[in-house]
């Protein structure tokens, strides 16, 4: 609770914090009452300031006189945003948040203002999941501009925004967002009870509750689909799931999510439903290609040859004479160099780009086959792979197929195709013992629902599409309605 | 996880069953056998020595020919592995080829060893070696193909597609042909035209004209496990004919003062066999269609009188083909038709009956009953006949 007299109050506060160095506090003579407002100037803009407060509290107000100050200058202050409050823990909230706390003398409360400073950066385009037709906004950091890019989008009355804040230090405001009347209930209450039930110090990003909120012991594959693009987002809310944004992340989480959803890109709605199913198809069979390539090619180059014809075979043989080292520790070399070379390219400054590319290029792929060191095919092999790879945006089911795929070479070369068959039923049993929110990881697949196979496997054109996905919802099913 | 790294532990301690490095492997492609002095010489194709080490990275496969000689067969192949430095590595065999003397003794044997050894796999094309040493056969280099061993099996190939001389016949094929009742095996025969150790040289390759090159041959039959001889080339269309794998080839017919040519391109036999009697009748039932593609005649070809006409001619002449190869099967007392097979897959209780007495009395008595439908689609591009004027 505030304390009546404002200097103890202003004391108070300052202390809290440590006396730290951007806690700005303003006097005022009033009417001969003393009133004070306190800001943080890291987070405050001095225009809004002086906007909002240089006005109320200027000559032409303080001729007037009050009989009662506080609910006077609450009355008159044009800002939208003001909030009265009178716990320190609340104020401390605010001042973090950009507002300016008003403080009049014998009143125990006070008068929160807005007058936040633009930290954010503007609406830019995606760069981690960029389209070449369709729209090309994407979330940034700010919570309310993320949240608007949606409703822009959707002007239902039915889309909801729940909020909870997260993290005992953060406070970090997490919204759950979902179309009321065509999101499952069960599905939103057990998210909620789940964000109720995290009990984290700090959430910086969205990525956190992708891993508080799984169901399951961690795996491999992510669970979750996050998006930064509003239009993905959008999409998925019409579909029947869940959202959920997190403030300061420009990632926002897409639930339940299975792992057809990896394989679909908000443009394949953009583009014609032929080409969009055949990428989709393509994407597939780039999943199964980078997993497996490395696998299969040491299982049978050092086991089962037999299924090689002729001519592969002998061009294989030839190639590989001289190399010096057994085929699993060349496609090794190659594969961690590549990784090397993907992660420093990742992390490296842009000014750097160039000498990455040549050195990466020239040495790994033409000089190491020159010196002997490796051979032509494996060059092929893991560049088909590694390119097959990046056919997905999303990072971690990238790192997940290396995983994956480096599980696949151990066992083809510890025991050839048999190995990779054992590799593979493990791999399919992982993949069906996921789930998120009750729905299990491989839906449509398995369980199958070939229905849903038109819009989550395919993409077939608009007016075939009367439906929304059924393992996502089972109330308001109709997404077009065709006039027979 | 923990399941998977008990797993991967498990696979760990077994070892790496049946691991082999592609270079230690010597790639067997072809496959010759001889024999000579009473024992086996092998002759093995190996098909990955690289011979031109550059620095370049399309480095050129070229092959090496390595001979064993045993008292039987696993042992000459132990014989050449002597000189080889690789481990022999026969499952990518292409063509097994037989000399005639293997053929007339040896096949049981061999087709014990191809059989029985479990490297193989049994879709490798037979052949039997016409008139030279089989051997010899791999060591005529060839201008077309890299390795003599895909010149031959493609050779094999699209004769069997193009021309129904002689068709493609597999080491599965064979051995079923040898152990099924009532039918005997024909197999494609190759010989070496020009001169062996000429061909064997590099500069064979360079020549416009080669010194000695591979000629498919015509078919080699057999009675049983032995074989008993080449049909000629008539013989081997009707062979074709009636075993009902021809899909283009010639019919060449007189007409007039000159001859008509009709290229047939689809083809297609149905043989029936008749126990009801006491003596076997087989109908023989071939349903062509073709086109003229060659006249030497002073015949206009545009009536539909004269084209009945050639019709007729060449459906007599398929019939000559296949009277005289049946001809040919009769006078060496060799089912190659599986006419006895047919019989068995009816009634296997008359079969067992007359099983031993097939080939040399009943196949021998029976009847042929010939039925040829030629149908002939187009006469080529021209009516006219070509004359000076």
């Amino acid at each position: 609770m505030l304390e009546k007299d404002i200097n103890k109050s202003i004391n108070k506060i300052k202390d809290m914090n440590g006396n730290s160095c951007d806690i700005a506090v303003h006097e005022i003579i009033l009417n001969n009452t003393k009133v004070a407002y306190i800001f943080l100037e890291s987070t405050s803009s001095d225009d809004k300031i002086s906007d909002f407060l240089g006005k109320s509290l200027s000559v032409d107000v303080r001729s007037n006189t009050f009989n009662n100050i506080f609910k006077n200058l609450k009355n008159t202050i044009p800002n939208s945003k003001l909030k009265i409050t009178d716990s320190y823990e609340e104020i401390f909230y605010y001042l973090s948040s950009g507002f300016t706390c008003l403080f009049v003398d014998g009143y125990s409360k006070c008068i929160a203002i807005e007058t936040k400073a633009n930290l954010d950066r503007s609406v830019t385009e995606s760069s981690s999941e960029p389209v070449l037709k369709g729209p090309k906004d994407s979330f940034n950091e700010n919570y309310q501009t993320n949240i608007g890019l949606i409703r822009k989008r959707i002007k239902d009355k039915n889309l909801y925004f729940n909020e909870i804040k997260v993290g005992k230090r953060t406070k970090t405001k997490v919204s759950l967002a979902y179309i009321k009347d065509i999101a499952d209930e069960k599905k939103v209450k057990k998210l909620l009870k789940k964000l109720n039930d995290i009990n984290i110090d700090g959430i910086l990003d969205a990525s956190y509750l992708r891993e508080l909120i799984i169901e399951n012991e961690p795996s491999i594959l992510p669970q979750i689909i996050s998006t930064e693009r509003p239009d993905s987002v959008s999409m998925a809310l019409l579909n029947g799931k869940i959202a959920l944004l997190v403030e300061n992340s420009p990632y926002v989480l897409l639930l339940p999510s299975v792992l057809a959803d990896f394989f679909q890109s908000p443009e394949d709605a953009y583009s014609k439903p032929f080409n969009a199913s055949f990428t989709r198809i393509l994407r597939y069979l780039a999943f199964v290609i980078a997993i497996m390539t490395p696998g299969i090619y040491i299982a049978v180059m050092n086991y089962n040859m037999e299924v090689l014809p002729n001519l592969l075979l002998i061009s294989f043989a030839i190639q590989k004479e001289g190399v010096p080292f057994p085929t699993v520790v060349e496609v090794l070399i190659m594969i961690i160099s590549y990784e090397i070379l993907r992660e420093a390219d990742t992390r490296k400054p842009q000014v750097m780009g160039a000498s990455i590319s040549i050195v990466g290029a020239l040495i790994l792929g033409d000089a190491a086959v020159a010196a002997g060191i490796i051979s032509p095919i494996v060059v092929i092999i893991i560049s088909l792979s590694a390119v097959s790879g990046m056919a997905f945006t999303d990072p971690d089911i990238i790192n997940a197929i290396r995983t994956w795929r480096i599980l696949f070479m151990l066992f083809g070369c510890l025991l050839g195709l048999i190995g990779i068959v054992m590799i593979l039923i493990i791999f399919i049993s992982k993949l069906a013992s996921l789930e998120t929110l009750e729905t299990p990881y491989l839906t449509p697949l398995a369980p199958l629902k070939l229905k849903d196979w038109k819009q989550e496997i395919l993409r077939l054109p608009k007016n075939k599409i009367t439906n929304r996905p059924s393992y996502l919802t089972k109330k308001n099913t109709t997404k077009l309605k065709v006039e027979e | 996880m923990k399941k998977i790294i008990l797993l991967i532990v498990i696979l760990l301690s077994t070892g790496c069953w049946n691991y082999r490095e592609l270079n230690q492997l010597a790639i067997a492609t072809g496959f010759a056998i001889d024999y000579v002095d009473d024992k086996f010489e092998v002759t093995i194709l190996i098909s990955n020595s690289q011979k031109e080490n550059s620095s370049d990275s399309k480095s050129v496969a070229s092959s090496a020919v390595y001979k064993g000689r045993g008292k039987t067969i696993a042992e000459a192949i132990k014989d050449a592995s002597m000189a080889i430095s690789k481990q022999i590595y026969l499952s990518h065999i292409e063509v097994l080829i037989l000399s005639s003397e293997v053929a007339t003794n040896k096949t049981l044997e061999t087709i014990d060893f191809f059989f029985r050894y479990p490297q193989t796999r049994n879709e490798f094309l037979m052949a039997v070696a016409n008139d030279c040493k089989a051997g010899d056969l791999f060591e005529i280099t060839t201008p077309l193909e890299t390795y003599p061993s895909q010149n031959i099996s493609k050779n094999i190939g699209i004769t069997d597609k193009l021309q129904a001389y002689t068709y493609a016949v597999t080491f599965n094929d064979f051995v079923k042909a040898l152990l099924e009742e009532g039918i005997n095996p024909v197999i494609p025969s190759i010989a070496i035209i020009g001169d062996v150790d000429e061909g064997n040289k590099d500069e064979n390759v360079e020549k416009i004209k080669p010194d000695s090159y591979l000629k498919l041959e015509m078919m080699a039959a057999f009675n049983k496990d032995r074989f008993i001889g080449f049909t000629d080339k008539d013989q081997s269309k009707g062979i074709n004919f009636i075993n009902n794998k021809v899909t283009t080839t010639l019919i060449i017919t007189d007409y007039n003062d000159g001859y008509v040519v009709i290229e047939l391109n689809g083809s297609n036999t149905k043989v029936d066999i008749d126990i009801e009697n006491e003596i076997p009748k087989i109908k023989i039932k071939v349903n062509s269609s073709g086109t003229i593609i060659e006249v030497d005649s002073h015949t206009l070809i545009d009536k539909e009188q004269v084209i009945d006409e050639i019709k007729t001619l060449g459906e007599e002449e398929i019939k000559r083909l296949i009277t005289t190869s049946i001809d040919y099967a009769k006078d060496n007392e060799t089912d190659i038709f599986g006419f006895g097979n047919m019989i068995y897959k009816k009634n296997y209780k008359y079969w067992n009956k007359i099983k031993d007495s097939w080939q040399n009395d009943l196949f021998k008595k029976s009847d042929i009953e010939i039925d040829i439908d030629l149908k002939l689609k187009t006469k080529g591009s021209i009516d006219s006949i070509i004359e000076v004027k």
